[in-house]
């Protein structure tokens, strides 16, 4: 069989010459996927060259509908023979059929690109299409606040880890766990929560995250030895791809576009998007388990604590990332680090990773979107991202390719706000 | 059963190509344990199963096994105590011989083998019936040289050669490795019944991690010489293919948080 496809500014066709069968019909769905994948959420057959459908055909046009729909999409043959029309009828799909959409389309002009996604708010991005969408939020900036401040490497003061409550309007990532006592120094590890959806990886030598979700009247929560944290609506989502030279976004460029949408200099991030790779690092041990006579990040026994990704990792998954952003002084004991390429910006992110699934176009809301996700699939890795900037063998940052980034202004306070 | 102490072996040791294949194995095999070792190319696991075997004698450390220290003994020596299969199917049997001739040669292991006739009805019968267990249709073909027989029937031959004479220890080294996917599944399960039905302590290398997961009680993983994970226990009966890629991954990244990462990454981690 063979697929031409033609983008169109409202529709992505999809030309099928020869028979969908069984022997072509995982070819024909792997084609709608990567079509999917790509942000073509209209999709229709041609169907006016298939010279045969049996039912695993139909099988893959049903399952193509399904996953069309899953994203506001949709699926519908055009232009199909009188035999493909029977068939189809006779299945009792004929409501796959688009004939008369099929024959408009015909008198259709040349096909053009797909649209580009229109810049907007007087910022211009190189290498990015973007499209922003006010959500309604309030414009005021949130309270942010660094909760239990541990200063990293020294020992973990039990006793000074704070709970925090992660439900759906907060947004937070740190150094938690859910446990108590010696459960808590034996557990710490990287932690993010968006939406009352919290995954966090156990300091324990696991190497998949573990999650809570809050549902009913039930609200994660975590004792933290560290942690940023803000409480409220974001007030913009960007949904971003990279322009036409098709090179991946990385989260520089995706902060940087948080930064201008929101027009604050300091700004909370929740990420969404299709990974290019990530660049990260994640405990390995627990940092409860630091003695207060050791000397954990002296080279080699620091490999014994943390665990670097060590090259781009998790390409063509899904990540939800959490990120704290801020380009102005820190209040008195708030801590964020300083991003080796831009001395001027103190970045905090943490990514955790799943199967990729394509989100719906538009202005998509955060908290459901990610609930969905969580209901989906475990989250599989987690990382606190940094950017290897080492000459030569530097990974870089981490990078995406399309997806929301769901912004808001906040405002860094010195209480730690629990 | 199998006790291993403190076993180092260097190859090449003072030149520029000196590698420390094993940096100090300890290790301690229960009797009737079933052990896979996975491990890294170049990570010392079949060096390992060569210095059990005695293809070269070890730096330091001791080998014990059924009770005898074997630490000196030659190769030839411990094979009374041992039964291995190799990974190349062509290498544990005469190409030449009959299937029964070879099988005759296996239960003689250790003892004077002359020239008088070896084959008698009773032995012919015995043979025939412990071939039938392989399910190969080999107890009819007794008379045909070994070599005609495809390099899965050989390698299941070898198997029930190695194993006739219930050895102290099986050493099975990569023994799937060069046959065909079908084949290569029917020796995996051939080994797990062998292997179960005899009681044997068997310590197997193997690069599948899907063998790994469905053959042995315990799973050993080796890296630059050393035993970095050891899955045994209730550890053992959660452990996935998934893990030890894990695993895999794990010693992997390990390597490759140098000290330049040290100096340049960890300062955002502050």
């Amino acid at each position: 069989m063979k697929l031409t496809t033609t983008a169109y500014p409202d529709r992505l066709e999809i030309k099928a010459e020869g028979r969908l069968d069984a022997a072509w019909a995982e070819h024909f769905l792997e084609a709608t996927r990567r079509a999917v994948r790509e942000g073509h959420h209209q999709l229709r057959l041609d169907a006016s060259g298939l010279e045969y459908l049996s039912s695993a055909g139909i099988r893959s046009l049903l399952q193509t509908h399904r996953e069309a729909a899953a994203v506001q999409g949709s699926f519908k043959i055009i232009r199909a023979a009188d035999f493909i029309v029977q068939t189809l009828r006779m299945s009792g799909f004929d409501s796959l059929l688009a004939l008369d959409e099929g024959a408009v389309a015909t008198d259709n002009p040349a096909p053009k690109a797909p649209a580009k996604h229109a810049k907007a708010g007087g910022w211009t991005a190189p290498g990015m299409d973007v499209e922003i969408h006010p959500l309604g939020g309030a414009s005021a900036p949130l309270r942010a606040a660094n909760l239990g401040r541990w200063q990293t490497w020294s020992r973990v003061n039990l006793a000074a880890c704070r709970e925090l409550e992660l439900g759906a309007e907060r947004t937070a990532l740190g150094i938690g766990t859910p446990g108590q006592g010696d459960d808590l120094a034996a557990h710490l590890g990287d932690f993010l929560s968006v939406g009352g959806c919290t995954a966090y990886l156990p300091g324990d030598g696991s190497e998949a995250p573990d999650y809570l979700v809050g549902t009913g009247q039930f609200v994660p929560k975590l004792r933290v030895a560290d942690a940023l944290h803000a409480t409220g609506p974001f007030s913009h989502v960007v949904r971003f791809q990279p322009d036409d030279s098709g090179s991946a976004l990385n989260i520089e460029q995706l902060l940087d576009a948080a930064f201008a949408t929101t027009g604050a200099r300091s700004v909370a991030a929740v990420i969404l998007a299709e990974i290019d790779g990530l660049v990260g690092m994640a405990w390995a041990k627990s940092p409860g388990l630091i003695a207060a006579d050791s000397k954990p990040a002296e080279f080699p026994a620091v490999r014994e604590w943390l665990s670097f990704s060590g090259e781009r990792v998790h390409g063509g998954d899904l990540a939800l990332v959490v990120a704290f952003a801020t380009t102005e002084a820190l209040p008195q004991g708030v801590s964020i680090p300083a991003l080796p390429s831009r001395k001027d910006w103190r970045v905090h992110a943490h990514a955790a990773v799943f199967p990729f699934r394509p989100l719906p176009n538009g202005p998509i809301e955060m908290a459901p979107t990610v609930q969905q996700l969580f209901a989906g699939a475990a989250p599989q890795a987690l990382l606190h991202l940094v950017e290897d900037d080492r000459p030569a063998l530097g990974l870089g940052h981490s990078a995406f390719i399309r997806g929301a980034c769901w912004c808001a202004p906040i405002q860094f306070t010195s209480e730690e706000l629990s | 059963m199998l006790k291993i102490r403190s076993l180092t072996k260097t190859f090449f040791p003072g030149t520029p190509n000196e590698v420390r294949a094993l940096r100090g194995i300890d290790l301690d095999l229960a009797d009737g344990c079933f052990a896979a070792i996975i491990g890294t190319n170049g990570s010392g696991k079949s060096t390992l199963l060569n210095a059990v075997a005695g293809t070269f004698l070890p730096d330091t450390g001791t080998l014990e096994l059924d009770g005898h220290t074997i630490t000196d003994w030659p190769e030839h020596r411990r094979a009374t105590l041992v039964g291995r299969v190799f990974q190349n199917p062509f290498a544990g049997t005469a190409a030449e011989m009959s299937i029964a001739e070879n099988i005759v040669l296996a239960t003689r292991r250790g003892q004077p083998r002359g020239l008088g006739f070896a084959l008698s009805h009773k032995t012919r019968d015995e043979i025939a019936d412990r071939i039938r267990s392989l399910k190969m249709g080999l107890e009819d073909r007794l008379e045909n040289p070994i070599g005609t027989l495809s390099g899965g029937q050989r390698q299941a031959l070898t198997l029930l050669m190695a194993t006739w004479l219930r050895p102290k220890l099986l050493l099975l080294d990569e023994h799937t490795a060069a046959l065909d996917p079908k084949s290569a599944a029917q020796v995996a399960v051939l080994t797990k019944e062998i292997v179960t039905r005899e009681k044997l302590t068997a310590l197997m290398v193997t690069h599948s991690m899907q063998q790994a997961v469905q053959l042995p009680d315990r799973i050993i993983m080796m890296h630059h010489g050393n035993i970095v994970e050891d899955y045994s226990g209730e550890r053992r009966a959660r452990v996935r293919t998934d893990d030890l890629m894990h695993a895999f991954d794990r010693v992997r990244r390990r390597d490759l948080f140098d000290s330049t990462v040290a100096e340049t990454v960890l300062p955002q981690y502050a």
